[in-house]
């Protein structure tokens, strides 16, 4: 799979939310992002597991933050979104504006 | 730091499934996240939270596996592709099991070939700079043999060249060497040039090496020692160096002690002294200074000066040579030089062999890789839709057949290892069979190089047996290949790859067995060969030498009389006699000598155009103790005393070619070799003897003269009884005998006269076992295969079968179906590898005897054979045909 091949839903919703974090885009601040925001739960793993495909296809780069007491005394891993990502990005959302464009997506009377 | 208890259980639970590099990382998330919890929520929903998060990380790592879709490093996935190809193996054991033993059979042999090849072949001889060692060898130039070099040839060659850092001569005598104890023991020695050592770049363990002066006429007897020798007459004492031991009955000085493992320049040679030779005087007396430079007896090895080249060598030896032909024209007439790389003559001898015995091996190795391939092929069909399935998940179609490449390395090292084990006992195994005359046999062993390259080779099988099936998966349409899995057509599209390799290993065996068969044949035919004697019922015993002083005629004469007479006398003995060598002993050529002769009343001729024929001392005994029927004539008997007329008797070769139409006996012949130098002798033909192949199997009988012992008294004869004692209950009888006679004498060790003949065809006999093991092993794996390819036809088809059968056709008709897709295959197979066994046969060629390369016999009936195999490895999967029910075969949707 390449990087133009179309991101899932989970994926863009990763990325976003890694772009609203900037520089605190950790995996357990993208999971809390996306919990907050779409009010879904997400399991961690789905997270770090689709987070470390979407850098191997070079949309996101990261890397490590020197440990926290907090954290007992571990590094954290921090992740920023590539141009190749935005750009993927806004591949999906328009692809999915398009499709939208024109639709009454107001449930009717079958 | 200590970390508190809950973070080290976490710890150990994510190091099961989360990769290394991340695990710090995540322990870092939960551990901060977790803080959060315990205040905002209590510590209880705290932890209920912490293992719903791991049980969230296990599945998701955990599905990550299985479909490919995880990114780790590389080190990290390989290592979990193992793991996942183990738990796959052991599921499937019957699989495993039969991959197991192809490939370890397959490696193994080729492993233990390896060993022998290496040792024998590749590893250079065990000197420093062993490229730059030569043999050197006087040439014909009409006929290309080559010959041992004179004496003072030698000497002028060694003088004169500017090519060569130093030359050494050499020849192999038995010395007889007297223990403490008094008891004397016939030694291997080399008499060599003083130098020897310093050529071979060898320094004594213990002592000095010979020097210069060692080799001055007159200068006191001094002796090098062999590390075993040391070990076994003086226990290892170093003190021996300076102290006396008593050679041939002389009192040697030990000067120094070589060490373990030189035997230069034959297998088991234990003792060196110096070579001591004059320009003028021949050392042996039965030749005229005259024919000195004629007397080609030395054995020369030779080390090329640094940055020197062989071509260069080459020249100025030639050069050297040219030179002596024009000074000495009758006894270099047509005589140039060879420089031979010492390693090619050390395994010359079986240096083809091996090679075709490596490329035999191969192709066993070949039709293993085949056999495991199409194994995998089949294994892979059914695990098609998996591998579909990871890859809709998301898992790279590279990193699938990177996963499929771990898994045949995995079965291909694992395959090694057990061919190493094999290659190990095989060879214990095999070595003691190996004749004993192979160079440098002693040294064959499983040693680093071959681990390596064993290792190399499970590599290369693991490889080219995963690619195929991952290369052909690779191509398929995903959806395609999840729609049809399991309904017949996608083993169908694959078919002809299995195909393919079938009729490759059909065609490689036959091959392999129509070579083998020919080797065997030959074997089969050296052995009914008529060999002209009878050694049944015979013992020998090897040459029995003289004391000096024995030496001169009428002692050693009277000796031999009195100890065969003593001989004759022991119990259960029918006759003996004594000879200057055994016939078929491999020595035969060094001592039977070739004598040039005339035939009285005919032109003479000058020396050098002379017929010549082998010259043998008999006593008048030999010939009936072996068996050897009289044409013509009458035997030696008692008239033919030392002082008599001289007569001889001659082999039929000689009688036809020389007198076609006149019977020979009564025409007189005088030879030019005698035990008085330069003296010819003539002397009355009064018989004729049935032919002997003296000088070995494959040699076409040549004209022999035969002299009478007493009329030519020679001071060693090797002796020859027939009785009906066994050799081990005689041994000590003759040793009695020769002890009574004098006690100073080593007699060697009494063999049955069958041993010496079973060891002439001692290569042949092995080169053709160890290539019908080969072409044995090639056929089973081949049939073994064809049995697979037709079994999984029958299951890939039992649908259709089921439809067939339901449509009216009858289970025979169902089978034969199958079977013939087997047959066709194996019939192509029989004609690719008759059309190959052709060509290849012909390679084979210098190595068989009476048989031609293509036989016929042999091209009709191995494949004759190899089919009536064919139809049991495919008639037997075939047969579940008719197992088959209709009405399920058709339902079934597995």
């Amino acid at each position: 799979m390449t990087s133009q091949s179309p991101l899932g839903e989970f994926e863009i919703l990763i990325l976003l939310a890694a772009l609203r974090l900037q520089e605190d885009a950790t995996g357990s601040r993208v999971r809390d992002e996306i919990e907050k925001i779409t009010g879904r739960r997400v399991a961690r793993g789905a997270v770090y597991v689709t987070m470390d495909r979407l850098e191997e296809k070079r949309l996101l780069a990261s890397h490590r933050a020197a440990p926290t007491p907090e954290r007992g005394g571990r590094p954290r891993r921090i992740y920023r979104v590539q141009p190749a990502g935005v750009r993927a990005v806004e591949r999906s959302l328009t692809a999915l504006a398009r499709m939208r464009a024109g639709l009454d997506l107001a449930v009717g009377p079958l | 730091m200590t970390r508190p208890l809950w973070q080290r259980v976490v710890g150990r639970l994510l190091a099961g499934c989360v990769p290394a590099a991340r695990r710090e990382e995540i322990l870092g998330d939960l551990t901060e996240d977790l803080a959060t919890r315990r205040s905002a929520r209590g510590r209880l929903v705290a932890s209920l939270w912490l293992v719903q998060e791991i049980h969230s990380l296990h599945r998701a790592y955990g599905r990550a596996r299985h479909t490919g879709t995880r990114s780790s490093s590389l080190l990290d996935s390989v290592w979990q592709d193992a793991r996942y190809a183990v738990r796959g193996y052991l599921q499937t054991p019957t699989f495993t099991i039969s991959a197991l033993v192809t490939l370890a059979l397959g490696i193994g042999a080729t492993s233990a070939m390896f060993s022998l090849v290496h040792a024998i072949v590749l590893r250079p001889l065990p000197y420093p700079q062993a490229d730059q060692l030569v043999s050197v060898h006087q040439m014909r130039r009409s006929t290309g043999a080559t010959t041992d070099v004179s004496p003072p040839n030698f000497m002028d060659v060694s003088e004169e060249n500017h090519t060569f850092a130093g030359l050494a001569a050499f020849w192999s005598p038995s010395i007889t060497a007297t223990d403490a104890h008094g008891n004397p023991e016939k030694v291997l020695a080399a008499t060599c040039s003083h130098n020897l050592f310093t050529v071979l770049g060898v320094l004594p363990e213990h002592g000095r090496s010979f020097v210069a002066a060692d080799a001055l006429p007159g200068a006191p007897r001094v002796a090098m020692i062999g590390h075993g020798f040391w070990q076994r007459l003086f226990g290892g004492d170093p003190a021996i160096v300076g102290r006396e031991l008593l050679l041939d009955n002389t009192p040697t000085e030990v000067v120094g002690i070589l060490p373990i493992g030189f035997d230069f320049p034959r297998t088991g040679t234990e003792l060196w002294v110096p070579l001591r030779l004059s320009r003028t005087q021949p050392p042996n007396p039965a030749i005229s200074p005259a024919e000195y430079r004629a007397y080609r007896i030395l054995s020369v090895v030779g080390r090329v000066r640094p940055g020197v080249t062989l071509a260069q060598a080459r020249a100025d030896l030639v050069g050297l040579a040219g030179t002596l032909e024009q000074q000495y024209p009758d006894a270099n007439h047509d005589m140039t030089a060879a420089v031979i790389p010492l390693h090619e003559v050390v395994d010359g001898s079986v240096r083809s062999a091996l090679t075709i015995l490596f490329a035999a091996v191969a192709c066993v190795l070949l039709i293993a890789c085949a056999n495991v391939g199409g194994l995998l092929l089949v294994r892979g069909m059914a695990r098609a839709r998996e591998a579909s399935i990871r890859q809709a998940l998301g898992a790279h179609g590279l990193r699938i057949m990177r996963q499929a490449l771990t898994e045949s390395l995995v079965l291909a090292l694992t395959g090694g290892l057990a061919g190493l084990c094999l290659a190990t006992s095989g060879l214990d195994l095999f070595l003691p069979f190996a004749p004993a005359d192979t160079p440098r046999i002693g040294e064959v062993r499983i040693d680093a190089t071959t681990i390596v390259w064993t290792i190399a080779i499970a590599v290369v099988v693991g490889v080219v047996c995963g690619l195929i099936p991952a290369f052909l998966r690779r191509g398929s349409d995903l959806t395609d290949t999840l729609r049809t899995v399991g309904r017949g057509a996608v083993g169908g599209k694959h078919r002809w790859t299995r195909d393919l390799l079938v009729i490759g290993e059909v065609a490689v065996s036959l091959t392999l067995l129509i070579g083998a068969g020919l080797l065997i044949q030959s074997v089969i035919r050296e052995q009914r060969l008529d060999i002209g004697f009878r050694p049944s019922g015979v013992l020998a015993i090897d040459r029995i030498e003289l004391p000096r002083r024995l030496a001169a005629p009428q002692a050693s004469a009277a000796f031999f009389e009195h100890l065969l007479a003593a001989i004759h006398d022991i119990p259960g003995v029918a006759s003996a006699g004594a000879t200057l060598g055994l016939p078929l002993d491999p020595r035969a050529h060094f001592f039977v000598d070739e004598s040039t002769f005339s035939i009285e009343g005919e032109a003479p001729l000058r020396r050098a155009d002379r017929p010549s024929a082998a010259l043998h001392v008999v006593s008048s005994d030999y010939f009936i103790t072996i068996g050897v029927p009289l044409k013509h004539g009458r035997w030696f008997d008692a008239r033919d005393r030392m002082d008599a007329p001289g007569v001889m008797l001659i082999n039929e070769t000689m009688a036809r070619r020389f007198w076609p139409n006149d019977n020979p006996i009564g025409h007189r012949i005088t030879h030019d070799l005698s035990i008085v130098p330069g003296q010819s002798v003539t002397r009355e033909i009064v018989g004729v003897v049935g032919d002997v192949r003296h000088f070995g199997l494959e040699q076409a009988t040549e004209a022999q003269m035969f002299v009478p012992h007493p009329q030519m008294p020679w001071p060693s004869l090797a002796v020859v009884i027939r009785t009906d004692v066994p050799g081990e209950h005689l041994s000590a009888a003759v040793r009695e005998a020769v002890w009574s006679l004098d006690r100073t004498i080593a007699v060697p060790a009494v063999r049955p006269l069958e041993h010496v003949v079973v060891d002439a065809l001692g290569q042949p006999r092995f080169r053709a076992w160890v290539l019908g093991v080969f072409a044995g092993s090639a056929l089973i794996l081949a049939m073994i295969g064809l049995y697979g390819t037709t079994a999984y036809a029958v299951q890939l088809r039992s649908q259709e079968m089921g439809l067939r059968m339901a449509l009216g056709a009858t289970p025979r008709m169902a089978t034969w179906t199958v079977l013939r897709g087997g047959l066709t295959l194996a019939i192509i197979g029989i004609a690719c590898g008759l059309g190959a066994a052709a060509g290849v046969t012909r390679v084979l060629s210098t190595f068989l005897f009476d048989i031609g390369p293509s036989d016929p016999t042999t091209f009709v009936a191995l494949p004759v054979l190899l089919m009536a195999l064919t139809w049991i490895a495919c008639y037997l999967p075939a047969r579940r045909v008719r197992r088959i029910d209709p009405l399920a075969a058709i339902n079934a949707n597995p």
